[in-house]
C-alpha cells in the first residue's frame, strides 16, 4: 500500500534550471531507491519531501495528508539525512542527539535517553558521545547524521547519499540498520551506488533530467533486459580502429581491454557474447534511452 | 599576480553589500554631522576642530564596520569552505595574508575617506553657519592623523583577531574590546564627550592619552581649553603625547599582526579529536527502536525553549572570547564608578552609596553593541553552521524558534545586568561603604534591562527582515543609534525612537524621580510596539519555503489567521491607544525643554510681548497663599491673594498678568476691571481696569491654579513634584505681572534662528527695592515636612495630611521656594539665631560640617558687613537636581549629591560641603541684604561676594593653603570656560550671561583684591556698600562697590582694583632658578629670575606691572614639605632678581602659590629643584 505519492511534481529555480518535471512516484512502506547522474534532481527531489523545498507544481501526501498543505504533519514523523549538513561548534554528540530529539518531540526523557544510546550504538558512536561533533572525522559525522535522521518514530526516512564516507563494515551495519527498520517505514534512498539499491530497494526509480525514466522492482527491471546485454571485449588497437556498434549500454576499460555492453534483441553485427544482465545494466540502457518506456511505480 | 589578486580582493569588497551600504552611510554621517554643535555655536562648521573631532568620531564608528568587512571579505574562504582550493594554490602565505589586509585596510581607508568628504560637503549642502575659508589642509590633517590611522589600526585589530581564530565571534569581541578600551580610556582621561567632565578643566593624564587606541583623549583633553579663535583657525598641535599616542597604537597594532601573522598557517583549522579521550563506559547492548512522538502542545513547546536555551548559553559560555568581553565590561565600568565618585569637581570625592553607584550604572548603551553582535550570531547560527536542513526538517515552528531566541537574549541581557550590578554592589564593599541597599540594584533590570530586551525584540527584528548578516548587523547598528542619539537628527520625540522614554535618574531621596511612573507609560508603548513587532518577526523568520526577505513579506502579508488578525489589530489599537494618551498627556510649553516647539512658544511670546515691556505695571507688595501639594499624582495646587501697589509714577490703566506655560490650569479674579482680554496660547490675561490706579494706589488680584508636574512632562528641577523630595521655586509659576524675560530664547543661534535680535544686557531704570510680605500655608501627606521661606508659625494635620504655615516677619526679596520630603532635623541656636538643617534620614554625615559652616560664615558677617536680618537660617535637602545649591531670604536649598553625598572625611583635602554653604549663606548679604540693578555686573554683587566669602571662610577653617587647590581649580575652570565662549569677554563690573567672569574670576580677583589691599580694607568697602545701597535704599550696581573698595587706596591699588574689575586683565607669571648655593657659614643662597606679564585682553596691550605677588620657598629635608619662605613682593617690572637666603635648602619655589591671579599656563608657576 503506497503512502507517499508524488503527483506532477514540477521545480524550476530561479536561473530557468528546471530541476524537476513532473515527477510521479508512488512509495509503499519499504526501501525506495532513487538513481539518477549529477543533477538529474535528486536532491530537489529529497529537498522537497523534506518539506525544505517547494514545488512549483506538484502534490505531495503522505497517508493521505497534503504535504504542501500541511508540511508540519510529515515533519513531525520525518527522518531526514541530507547529503550535506553542519553541526553547532562545541557540542557533543550525545547533547546534540538530545536536543534534536526534543525538537522532534520525543518528550520522555527515559524514551530520548534509551533512544540516544541505542544509536549512538548503533552507529558505533557510543565511545564518542561526548567529543564534539564539529570534531568528527568525514564517517562519524555521516554516522551521527544517520543517528539524527532515526530520532522519534519517523515514518518517512529521507537519506541521500547516506554511505557517502563510510567504511564497508560501517556501511553493511548501516544496511542492515536501514533493512532492518524499513518494514515498517518509508525509506527513500538517494544514491550513486547501483549495488546499494540491487541489494537493499525493493522499489527503485532511475531519474534524469528532472524526469523519472524508468522505475519498478530491481529485480523485475533486470528481468526485462534478460537476453538483450551483450558483451564484447575489444584491445585497444580494435577499439580504436573499429569503435563497438551501438546501442551501447556501457563501455569500461579493464585490464587494458575495453568491455563494451550493447544493447540487442539478438547476437550484435560485431559479434559479442550474450551475459546476465545487471541492474548497471538497467541503468545504464535507462539513461542511455534503451528502455522501452516509463514505468508507472506501485507499491 | 599580486596587482590581479589586489584587484580581485577589490572588487570582492565592491560588490559586498556591507562595503557598499556601509560607504553610503559614512558619507551621509560625515554629512549630517556637520549639523552637530562641536565646539560651540559659534565654532565653523569647516573649521579645523569641527572637521578633526567629526572624522575622530567617525573613525570610532570604523570599528564596527572594519569588524563587520573583516568577518565578510576576510574569512569569506573559511566561511563558504573555500580554504582548502585556496590553500593547495600554491599561494604563499605572505601573498595570501598581505593581499587580504591591503584589501580590509584599503576598503575602511575609502570609507573613511568618504565620510570626510561627507563633512566637506555637509556645510554647503546643508546651509550651515557659521562658515570660514576652505582649506584643504584641515581635512588633510584629520585625515592624516585621525581617520587613516584609526581605520588601519582598526583593521589591523580585527584582522589580528580573524588570524588568531578566524571565527566571527572572535572578531565582534575584538571590536567590542576595542571599543570597550575607548570608553575606559575616555572616562579616565576625562574626554569632553562624557558627561562627567564637566567640572574637570584639567588635560588628562599622559597614561589616559596614550591608552585611547582613537587619539580623542589628547585632542579633546588639548582643545578642552582652546578659544573659539583656535578653534577656527589653528589645526591641532601635534603634541608629544598624542604623537606618542599615534606611534604608540600603530605599533601595537603591527606587533599584534605580526605575532598572529607568525603563528598564522595556510591549514585548515585543526579539530581532530585526538587528544579527547574516548568514553569508556560500557551500555549494555539496546537494539534501535522507535518512540513515540508529540510534537506540539505546551509541554513540546516548554521543552524545545528549555533545550534550545540551554544549547545557545552552552555554546555562550564555551566562548572565551565573550568572557573576556565580560571582563572589560567590569574594567570599563568599573572604571567608570572609580573616577566619578573619587574625583569629583574641585578634587573632591562622595560616599560611594547606592545611590550614586546606581546613577552610575543606570545607562547601559554598551549593551545595545554586545547584543547587536550576539544576536546576529544567535540568529544566523543555524545557517552559518549549515544544521539549518536538519533543524528546518523537524517539526520547530517559527514562533518556537523565535520565542527560544528571544528567551536566550532575555537570560543574555538577564546575566549581562546581573555582572552589572554586581560590579556596583562590589564597588560598594571595596570602597569601604557599609550600607548597601538592594531594591535600587534589583530596580536596574527594570530600568536598565527592559529596554535592552526591547531592543533585542528590535534587532532580532532587523536581522530577521534583512538576510545579509553584516548587512542586518550594519542597519540595527543604525537604527539603534538612531533611537539613542535622536534628538540630534530631529526626533525629539520619544514615541518615534524605539525603545526610548525620558531619561531616569536615580536619587536616595526621590528614587527613580519625576520620570518613574510616565516611564512604565512608554514601556507600556514600546512592548505593545515590541510585541507587535514580534508577531512580524515570527510571520517573517526564515522557513524552509521562504527564505528571500521578499518571499517572506508576500508570504507574511498571505498568511494571517483570524486569530492573528485579531491579535495584531488589538495590539495595534491598544498601541494607538497608548500612543495618543502619552501624546496628550505630554502636550504642552515647557521653558527649559527646548524642543521645537518651546522654541517656537519662547519666540513668539517675545515677538508679541516685548515691545510692551515698558508699560507702567503694579508691583506685588503682599502675597498670601494656599498650597497644596500631591506627590503621589506629581501635582500641586496653590491659590493666593496678590496685593499689588503702583509704585510708577504713572496711571495704570490696564493689568497685565502673565501664566508659566507649565501651569495647567489658572482661574484670576480681578476685582475693579473690565472684561478681560486673553490671550490663552500664550497665556496673557490683560485686564482694563475700571478706575486707574494711581501711583501709590493698591489692588487686589485673587487666583487658583493647578501645576501637573508627572512625568509626562519634561523634568524641571526648579518646578519638581516626586512622591519624595518635592521642589518649587513657586515664584516663578504662579501669575507674573506685566512683561516676563525668562519666557525669553536665550541661546543666540536659536534666537536667530527664530528672526530674533541677539540680546543685550540691559540695565534696570527703577533702582528701588521691591520687597513683599509672604504668607503661605502648604499642606503635604503626613510624614513629610516642609520648608519655605519665612518663619514656620504652626503645623497641624488633618484628614492624613501635613499642614505648615509659614509667615515672613519683614518683608523679603520676591524669592520663595519651598520643599517637601520626609526629612530629619537637627538644630542648634547660636548668638540669638535658630540654624536648623533639614536632611534625609541616613545622610547626616555632613550635618556637622554645614551647620558650623552657617554659623561661621553669619557670625563673620554679622560681625564684619550687617547683622544677619533673620532670626533663623534653614538648611534644607533636596534630591540631587543639578547644581549644588540655592539661596533664598533665610533659606538654603541644598542639593542631595554635592552636599550630602560629598565625602569631606578626608581633612587634607578643602571640605567642598563648608564652602558650598557659606557660600549660599554668603547670598543672606550678597542676593538679599544687598539686591544689585538688574543688568550688567549684577552678578558680580551676588556671586563674585559670595565667591570671596566662601574663600575667606574656608580659609579661616582650613589655611590658605589648602585653599589653593580650590583657587587652582577656580583659575582652571576659568580659562576653559571662557576659552568655549565665543563672545568678548566682559570685565567683571559689566559681567552679563558669562558665569565664568561673576563665579570663577569673580572670586579670584576678589580674593587676590584681599591679598593685596587687605580683608579688613575689602570689608569696609563691604560695609559702607551696605550702609550706602541696602533696603529700602537704591538697589546699587557694580560701580558702587568699585568706588568703595578704590575709597582712599593709593594709586597703585586703584589701579590694581580696575585692572581686576573694570579690565580683563590676564597674568602670564613664570619663576625661574637662577642660582643655588649652600653657604659656608650654613643656608643657602637662592637666586631666582620672578617674571610677571599682564595683559589688557579688551585693548590686547601690555600693561605696566604694578602687582603685589607672593613667593613662596618650601623645603623637604625629610618628610612632608616646610614652609620656608612666603612674601608679598610690590613688583613693578616683567623681570625681578630676587635672592633670598635660607636656613634649609629649598626643594621647590613658587610665584603666586595660591593661584588667584588669572595665569593660563600654572605649570611654569612652581619650579622643583630636587631633593
Amino acid at each position: 500500500m503506497s503512502r507517499l505519492k508524488i503527483t506532477g511534481l514540477t521545480k524550476t529555480y530561479s536561473n530557468g534550471l528546471r530541476a524537476l518535471d513532473n515527477v510521479s512516484l508512488s512509495v509503499g512502506n519499504g526501501m525506495f531507491g532513487l538513481l539518477g547522474p549529477n543533477g538529474a534532481g535528486k536532491s530537489s527531489l529529497m529537498k522537497i519531501l523534506a518539506t525544505l523545498l517547494l514545488a512549483d507544481q506538484g502534490e505531495i501526501s503522505f497517508d493521505g495528508v497534503s504535504i504542501n498543505k500541511n508540511p508540519d504533519f510529515l515533519r513531525r514523523q520525518l527522518g531526514y539525512l541530507p547529503q550535506d549538513f553542519g553541526v553547532y561548534p562545541r557540542v557533543s554528540a550525545a547533547v546534540l542527539l538530545d536536543h534534536l530529539a526534543v525538537l522532534k518531540g520525543v518528550s520522555h526523557s527515559g524514551d530520548r535517553k534509551q533512544q540516544i544510546q541505542a544509536l549512538l550504538q548503533q552507529t558505533n558512536l557510543y565511545a564518542h558521545r561526548n567529543q564534539a561533533v564539529s570534531t568528527f572525522s568525514g564517517g562519524m559525522r555521516q554516522r551521527f547524521g544517520i543517528a539524527q535522521a532515526l530520532l522519534g518514530n519517523p515514518q518517512l526516512l529521507i537519506v541521500d547519499e547516506p554511505t557517502a564516507g563510510l567504511d564497508p563494515q560501517e556501511k553493511n551495519r548501516f544496511h542492515d540498520m536501514l533493512s532492518e527498520i524499513a518494514g515498517r517505514i518509508v525509506v527513500i534512498l538517494s544514491t550513486h551506488i547501483i549495488q546499494d539499491v540491487y541489494e537493499l530497494c525493493g522499489e527503485m526509480a532511475v531519474l534524469m533530467g528532472g524526469q523519472v525514466l524508468l522505475g519498478g522492482k530491481p529485480a523485475g527491471l533486470i528481468q526485462q533486459l534478460k537476453g538483450k546485454v551483450w558483451q564484447q571485449t575489444l584491445s585497444q588497437e580494435q577499439w580504436a580502429s573499429q569503435p563497438a556498434q551501438p546501442p551501447v549500454i556501457s563501455t569500461r576499460l579493464v585490464g587494458g581491454h575495453h568491455l563494451i555492453r550493447l544493447f540487442s534483441s539478438g547476437p550484435p553485427p560485431g559479434g559479442g557474447q550474450g551475459v546476465e544482465p545487471s541492474l548497471e545494466d538497467v541503468y545504464f540502457s535507462a539513461l542511455a534511452g534503451l528502455q522501452p518506456a516509463k514505468h508507472q511505480l506501485r507499491s | 599576480m599580486m596587482a590581479r589578486l589586489l584587484t580581485f580582493e577589490l572588487n570582492y569588497y565592491g560588490k559586498q553589500r556591507i562595503f557598499q551600504a556601509s560607504a553610503v552611510l559614512f558619507f551621509i554621517l560625515g554629512l549630517l554631522m556637520t549639523q552637530g554643535r562641536f565646539g560651540g555655536p559659534e565654532v565653523y562648521k569647516n573649521g579645523p576642530y569641527v572637521i578633526t573631532f567629526i572624522s575622530g568620531l567617525l573613525s570610532i564608528a570604523l570599528i564596527f564596520v572594519s569588524a563587520l568587512l573583516c568577518v565578510n571579505a576576510v574569512l569569506r574562504d573559511r566561511t563558504h569552505g573555500m580554504q582548502a582550493l585556496i590553500f593547495t594554490t600554491g599561494i604563499g602565505r605572505p601573498l595570501y595574508v598581505g593581499i587580504k589586509l591591503l584589501g580590509l585596510l584599503l576598503a575602511l581607508s575609502l570609507i573613511a575617506s568618504l565620510a570626510l568628504l561627507g563633512s566637506m560637503l555637509g556645510p554647503w549642502v546643508l546651509a550651515l553657519a557659521p562658515l570660514g575659508r576652505f582649506q584643504m589642509s584641515y581635512y588633510g590633517q584629520a585625515f592624516f592623523f585621525f581617520s587613516l590611522p584609526n581605520a588601519l589600526f582598526c583593521g589591523c585589530f580585527c584582522f589580528a583577531a580573524a588570524m588568531a581564530k578566524p571565527k566571527a565571534s572572535t572578531v565582534y569581541a575584538a571590536a567590542a574590546l576595542l571599543f570597550m578600551g575607548y570608553f575606559a580610556a575616555s572616562i579616565w582621561g576625562h574626554s569632553p564627550l562624557m558627561a562627567s567632565s564637566a567640572f574637570r578643566p584639567q588635560a588628562p593624564s599622559l597614561w589616559a592619552q596614550l591608552v585611547d587606541p582613537f587619539g580623542l583623549v589628547s585632542f579633546l583633553g588639548e582643545t578642552k581649553r582652546w578659544s573659539v579663535y583656535q578653534r577656527n583657525h589653528e589645526c591641532y598641535h601635534l603634541t608629544l603625547p598624542f604623537c606618542v599616542n599615534r606611534l604608540l597604537w600603530t605599533g601595537i597594532s603591527a606587533l599584534v599582526l605580526a605575532f598572529f601573522y607568525a603563528r598564522y598557517k595556510l591549514r585548515l583549522p585543526s579539530e581532530a579529536s585526538s587528544t579527547r579521550r574516548l568514553s569508556t563506559d560500557s551500555f549494555g547492548p539496546s537494539p534501535y527502536r522507535p518512540v513515540t512522538t508529540l510534537a506540539r502542545g505546551g509541554r513540546y513547546a516548554w521543552e524545545v525553549l528549555v533545550s534550545q536555551v540551554g544549547l545557545e548559553l552552552r555554546l555562550l559560555f564555551g566562548q572565551a572570547t565573550y568572557l573576556w568581553v565580560a571582563a572589560l565590561w567590569v574594567f570599563a565600568y568599573g572604571v567608570e564608578i572609580k573616577e566619578n565618585l573619587t574625583h569629583g569637581p574641585y578634587d573632591t570625592r562622595f560616599y560611594v552609596t547606592t545611590a550614586l553607584v546606581v546613577e552610575q550604572l543606570l545607562p547601559v548603551r554598551l549593551a545595545l553593541l554586545l547584543l547587536v553582535f550576539y544576536a546576529s550570531e544567535l540568529i544566523y547560527r543555524g545557517q552559518h553552521t549549515r544544521m539549518q536542513p536538519l533543524l528546518l526538517s523537524t517539526p520547530l515552528t517559527r514562533p518556537l524558534v523565535y520565542l527560544s531566541k528571544m528567551a536566550t537574549l532575555t537570560i543574555v541581557i538577564f546575566l549581562l545586568l546581573s555582572l552589572h550590578l554586581g560590579l556596583g554592589i562590589a564597588a560598594q564593599a571595596l570602597m569601604g561603604e557599609e550600607k548597601i541597599e538592594l531594591g535600587p540594584y534589583l530596580a536596574l533590570y527594570y530600568y536598565s534591562g527592559y529596554p535592552l530586551l526591547l531592543f533585542a525584540g528590535l534587532i532580532v527584528g532587523i536581522q530577521t527582515l534583512i538576510s545579509n548578516t553584516y548587512l542586518g548587523m550594519l542597519m540595527s547598528l543604525v537604527v539603534m543609534a538612531s533611537s539613542v542619539f535622536g534628538t540630534t537628527l530631529g526626533l525629539e520625540a520619544y514615541w518615534l525612537r524605539f525603545a526610548s522614554a525620558p531619561e531616569v535618574t536615580y536619587s536616595a531621596i526621590s528614587g527613580f524621580g519625576h520620570y518613574a511612573r510616565a516611564h512604565q507609560g512608554y514601556m507600556l508603548y514600546w512592548t505593545l510596539a515590541a510585541g507587535w513587532l514580534a508577531m512580524l518577526t515570527m510571520k517573517l523568520w526564515p522557513n524552509a519555503y521562504q527564505q528571500t526577505p521578499w518571499q517572506r513579506m508576500k508570504a507574511a502579508l498571505g498568511q494571517w489567521s483570524t486569530r492573528e488578525l485579531l491579535t495584531g489589530g488589538g495590539i495595534l489599537v491598544l498601541l494607538g491607544y497608548t500612543g495618543f494618551n502619552i501624546a496628550q498627556k505630554s502636550q504642552g510649553v515647557a521653558l527649559g525643554a527646548n524642543r521645537s516647539q518651546d522654541q517656537r512658544w519662547q519666540a513668539r511670546y517675545e515677538q508679541v510681548y516685548q515691545s510692551r515691556a515698558g508699560w507702567p505695571q503694579p508691583v506685588l507688595t503682599a502675597l498670601t497663599l494656599t498650597t497644596d501639594l500631591y506627590p503621589a499624582q506629581q501635582r500641586y495646587v496653590v491659590s493666593g491673594r496678590y496685593q499689588l501697589r503702583n509704585e510708577s509714577d504713572s496711571l495704570i490703566r490696564v493689568l497685565w498678568l502673565g501664566r508659566d506655560p507649565s501651569v495647567t490650569s489658572l482661574r484670576l479674579q480681578v476685582a475693579g476691571t473690565l472684561d478681560c482680554q486673553a490671550d490663552e496660547a500664550l497665556g496673557q490675561f490683560f485686564y482694563p481696569l475700571k478706575q486707574p490706579l494711581a501711583p501709590g494706589q493698591v489692588m487686589r488680584v485673587d487666583f487658583t491654579m493647578e501645576v501637573d508636574r508627572s512625568g509626562d512632562h519634561p523634568f524641571d528641577s526648579e518646578n519638581a513634584v516626586v512622591s519624595n523630595g518635592s521642589y518649587i521655586e513657586l515664584e516663578k509659576f504662579i501669575p507674573w505681572v506685566g512683561y516676563n524675560e525668562r519666557m525669553e530664547l536665550k541661546d543666540s543661534q536659536l534666537r536667530a534662528r527664530h528672526g530674533l535680535k541677539p540680546r543685550t544686557a540691559v540695565a534696570e531704570t527703577d533702582g528701588r527695592y521691591h520687597r513683599l510680605t509672604y504668607e503661605n500655608t502648604i499642606s503635604t501627606p503626613a510624614g513629610q515636612r516642609v520648608v519655605t521661606v519665612g518663619a514656620l508659625k504652626r503645623t497641624w494635620q488633618n484628614a492624613g495630611r501635613a499642614y505648615f504655615q509659614y509667615q515672613t516677619e519683614q518683608p523679603i526679596e520676591p524669592m520663595f521656594a519651598l520643599s517637601s520630603m520626609h526629612y530629619e532635623v537637627r538644630t542648634q541656636h547660636r548668638d540669638g539665631i535658630t540654624f536648623q538643617v533639614y536632611y534625609h534620614p541616613g545622610q547626616s554625615r555632613n550635618v556637622p560640617a554645614m551647620m558650623e559652616s552657617m554659623q561661621k560664615t553669619i557670625r563673620y558677617a554679622s560681625r564684619q558687613w550687617s547683622p544677619y536680618p533673620f532670626k533663623h537660617v534653614t538648611l534644607a535637602e533636596i534630591p540631587a537636581y543639578g547644581g549644588a545649591a540655592t539661596a533664598y531670604p533665610g533659606v538654603i536649598f541644598s542639593h542631595e549629591k554635592y552636599n550630602f553625598l560629598l565625602n569631606a572625611s578626608d581633612t587634607s583635602r578643602l571640605n567642598l560641603v563648608y564652602a558650598t554653604t557659606a557660600h549660599e549663606t554668603a547670598h543672606q548679604w550678597w542676593a538679599y541684604t544687598i539686591r544689585p540693578k538688574a543688568g550688567p555686573g549684577e552678578a558680580f554683587l551676588t556671586e563674585s561676594l559670595a565667591k570671596y566669602t566662601e574663600a575667606v571662610i574656608v580659609q579661616a577653617r582650613q589655611g590658605p593653603l589648602k585653599l589653593s587647590s580650590y583657587l587652582k581649580a577656580d583659575n582652571e575652570l576659568y580659562f576653559s570656560q571662557r576659552n568655549r565662549s565665543a563672545r568678548q569677554e566682559l570685565p567683571l563690573n559689566q559681567s552679563w550671561q558669562q558665569p565664568y567672569v561673576h563665579y570663577q574670576k569673580g572670586g579670584l580677583a576678589l580674593y587676590a583684591l584681599g591679598q593685596s589691599l587687605g580683608e579688613a580694607w575689602i570689608n569696609r568697602a563691604l560695609r559702607r556698600l551696605i550702609h550706602h545701597q541696602a533696603y529700602p535704599k537704591q538697589k546699587p550696581v557694580a560701580q558702587n562697590l568699585i568706588d568703595e573698595l578704590k575709597g582712599q587706596a593709593p594709586v597703585w591699588k586703584q589701579k590694581l582694583i580696575e585692572n581686576h574689575l573694570e579690565k580683563v586683565v590676564i597674568y602670564d607669571n613664570r619663576i625661574q632658578l637662577r642660582s643655588l648655593k649652600a653657604l659656608p657659614q650654613g643656608g643657602y643662597q637662592l637666586g631666582l629670575r620672578i617674571g610677571v606679564d599682564k595683559t589688557d585682553q579688551t585693548a590686547l596691550q601690555r600693561l605696566p606691572i604694578n602687582d603685589a605677588v607672593e613667593i613662596a620657598v618650601w623645603g623637604a629635608p625629610s618628610g612632608p614639605a616646610k614652609l620656608l619662605y612666603w612674601q608679598t613682593h610690590h613688583l613693578t617690572k616683567r623681570q625681578t632678581l630676587l635672592e633670598l637666603r635660607l636656613d634649609q635648602k629649598p626643594t621647590l619655589v613658587q610665584v603666586d602659590p595660591l593661584h588667584y591671579l588669572l595665569d593660563e599656563n600654572l605649570a611654569n608657576n612652581t619650579v622643583a629643584l630636587g631633593p
